[in-house]
């Protein structure tokens, strides 16, 4: 496989403190994260929030320094680079971000904002051309060239997110990380966004990696998915064994937490309580404070990423006592 | 006699370019106890409405029609008996919940601020009343919570101290305007499991605007889809989601991405967006975006009717209205 996208043992860490607390502490956002991705494939990412995916993603952008484990875009590890070259690979990857007004500048023409990154990395561009770039990007993401002369408040948040689709396109890159495209749509409008990307991705053999909470949302576009809790992968494998049979309880929580239209269905509340401090993670197993299945083990020890089947791995004492899946806890 | 009644409510407000209509005329019912969906997209005037029930409205909005309260008429109270009504009466859980609370206030002082300015009772009593009322919304360890600030709460607890603050005054009513959608999946459940149990406790109606089905299903009985400032169907939440009549409806339904939609073929959508207030289409505002659109759609606004399961305005409903 021509892997367009390698992590490898992925780490982050925050200094944190200050104020009347002057000691610094170092909080950890994520911790060993790796996975290969090729063109065309999508990694979906999920997690409650502040579980470091937003982070993770970031950093596979050279957002934010690495305190451990490297990237590699197209072969090329980001740490290792001059800063020009490391705004050629930048050019490589980009990123759409969750809040689609709020990431336009609102006193920028769409097209300005849109023409922006070809103004930085192609600077010699006619201004003619640049026009020509933008109008073409604008039909790809289902606009009309003529939007290019309007402001981001004339736009509903389904077409500011075309718009910042079309941004991160324009520099035709391999790569772009979504940070919770969809979140903040409407749901008759999430799944146009959804099937642009899913199309786009396609057309342009895009690389993409798709950071969710919500599992159903995240099912449409992956071809392998990463389960994060506390910054650290609690799962990861082909989409369907993660559908179909996820060996880690959080997993299991994630899907059954996924609201359901069926009348008369009882609503599942499958994971009380609320993520740790990440300043302060539990001992053990991250998860074992929350988790229905923890035992004394789980609350000692740290499990390994254990490869449980080819491309799936899972870091849970337990999982052989469920190989078909962590089965549903009714109480 | 239902405890609020809603009966033609219009909502517009004035802008430079004239006076855009965001509510047209909408009918709403609550029983005691009872708990309504009040479901539609952003822009449908489902907040919009609900906040001109109360007097919340921004300066240049304009309320018309009747709104009822326990047998009273709301619409045009003086400043005062409004201010009485809303928190004692009726109980509002804003869409940025968190938000609403107050930055520089600790909790305690907030929850016991909610319930001393609508009934008479001494501090002491009202912490102590702060103190169960966080223990309800299940917050743990709520005697530290008490002292803490709102930055010092996380998005989840922020919530449940917001739903406290508003029931403080033991409302009748509550209204929740998204209380779910800036939550995470895990949390939302908690929340409408929380909302579920509080209604059983305290038997309060409940109105829980959402644009979210899945969120609907699990707490309400009856539940009202609104489009561009009409309710387009209304009914028993069972027969909406089973069999629903409009178009909308059911596509908004067909929408919601579920964990058993096929893989591989494109998430169903309904095709463009909704019409903006002030350019709403003569005829059936959702025309624009219905596959069974014909002439009769776009010209004449359908009246809601009865359907199976409630009422349903549409020229061309689904099976399950009757024919």
């Amino acid at each position: 496989m021509n892997a367009v996208l390698q992590a490898a043992n992925v780490g982050v860490r925050f200094r944190v403190g200050g104020g009347t607390w002057p000691r610094q502490r170092l909080l950890t956002a994520v911790e060993g994260v790796g996975f290969t991705l090729g063109r065309g494939e999508t990694l979906g990412v999920v997690g409650e929030s502040g579980c470091g995916k937003s982070t993770l993603g970031r950093a596979l952008l050279g957002l934010v320094p690495l305190a451990a484990g490297t990237v590699s875009v197209d072969g090329h590890r980001l740490d290792r680079q001059s800063d020009a070259r490391l705004r050629d690979l930048r050019r490589h990857a980009q990123m759409v971000f969750q809040d689609p007004q709020g990431s336009l500048d609102p006193r920028m023409t769409v097209g300005q904002s849109v023409a922006e990154p070809l103004e930085i990395f192609e600077p010699r561009m006619s201004r003619n051309e640049r026009r020509a770039r933008v109008a073409g990007v604008l039909s790809q993401v289902g606009l009309a060239p003529a939007h290019a002369d309007r402001y981001p408040h004339e736009f509903s948040g389904g077409q500011c997110q075309r718009v910042g689709i079309a941004r991160a396109i324009i520099l035709k890159p391999s790569i772009i990380v979504c940070d919770e495209p969809v979140s903040a749509l409407d749901v008759s409008v999430q799944g146009q966004v959804v099937n642009l990307l899913a199309g786009l991705q396609g057309e342009l053999g895009l690389a993409l990696v798709f950071i969710s909470h919500n599992l159903a949302v995240v099912r449409h576009l992956s071809t392998r998915v990463l389960v994060m809790y506390l910054g650290r992968p609690m799962e990861q494998g082909g989409r369907d064994d993660i559908y179909g049979r996820p060996l880690h309880p959080y997993t299991r929580a994630l899907l059954d937490a996924v609201p359901s239209p069926e009348p008369g269905r009882p609503a599942r509340v499958p994971l009380a309580g609320e993520l740790p401090s990440p300043l302060a993670p539990p001992q053990g197993c991250v998860f074992s404070t929350r988790c229905a299945w923890a035992n004394d083990l789980c609350r000692r020890a740290r499990p390994a990423l254990d490869e449980a089947r080819p491309g799936h791995q899972v870091a849970c004492h337990r999982w052989r006592e469920w190989p078909g899946g962590v089965p549903r806890r009714e109480d | 006699m239902a405890l609020f009644e809603v009966r033609d409510l219009a909502v517009s407000f004035a802008t430079p370019a004239g006076e855009v209509d965001a509510v047209a005329g909408i009918d709403l019912e609550v029983a005691e106890g009872e708990c309504l969906a009040l479901v539609g997209e952003s822009g449908s005037g489902k907040s919009q409405a609900l906040l001109a029930c109360l007097g919340l409205l921004a300066a240049n909005g304009r309320a018309r029609g009747e709104v009822r309260f326990d047998g009273r008429s709301v619409l045009g109270l003086p400043e005062r008996e409004l201010g009485r009504l809303r928190g004692a009466g009726i109980g509002y859980v804003f869409q940025d919940a968190p938000g609403s609370l107050t930055p520089h206030l600790r909790i305690g002082d907030q929850l016991s601020e909610a319930l001393r300015c609508h009934h008479d009772v001494d501090d002491a009593t009202a912490r102590a009343e702060a103190r169960r009322m966080l223990e309800r919304v299940q917050v743990p360890d709520a005697a530290a919570r008490l002292r803490q600030y709102p930055h010092e709460l996380s998005g989840g607890t922020r919530q449940r101290a917001a739903i406290a603050a508003a029931l403080m005054p033991r409302p009748r009513l509550l209204i929740a305007d998204e209380p779910t959608t800036a939550l995470d999946v895990t949390v939302q459940a908690q929340v409408i499991a929380l909302f579920r149990e509080l209604r059983r406790e305290l038997g309060m109606a409940l109105v829980v605007v959402t644009h979210d089905l899945g969120v609907v299903a699990g707490l309400a009985e009856r539940v009202a889809v609104m489009y561009s400032g009409r309710i387009v169907e209304e009914g028993a939440t069972t027969g909406v989601l089973s069999r629903p009549a409009h178009p909308y409806t059911s596509g908004l339904l067909a929408a919601l991405p579920r964990l058993d939609d096929p893989t591989g073929v494109p998430m169903r959508t309904i095709p463009g967006t909704p019409p903006a207030p002030g350019e709403r289409p003569r005829g059936c505002a959702f025309a624009p975006r219905c596959d069974r659109v014909h002439d009769r759609c776009r010209n004449e606004v359908p009246a809601l009717a009865a359907a199976a399961h409630g009422r349903v305005a549409c020229h061309r409903p689904l099976a399950g209205a009757p024919a």
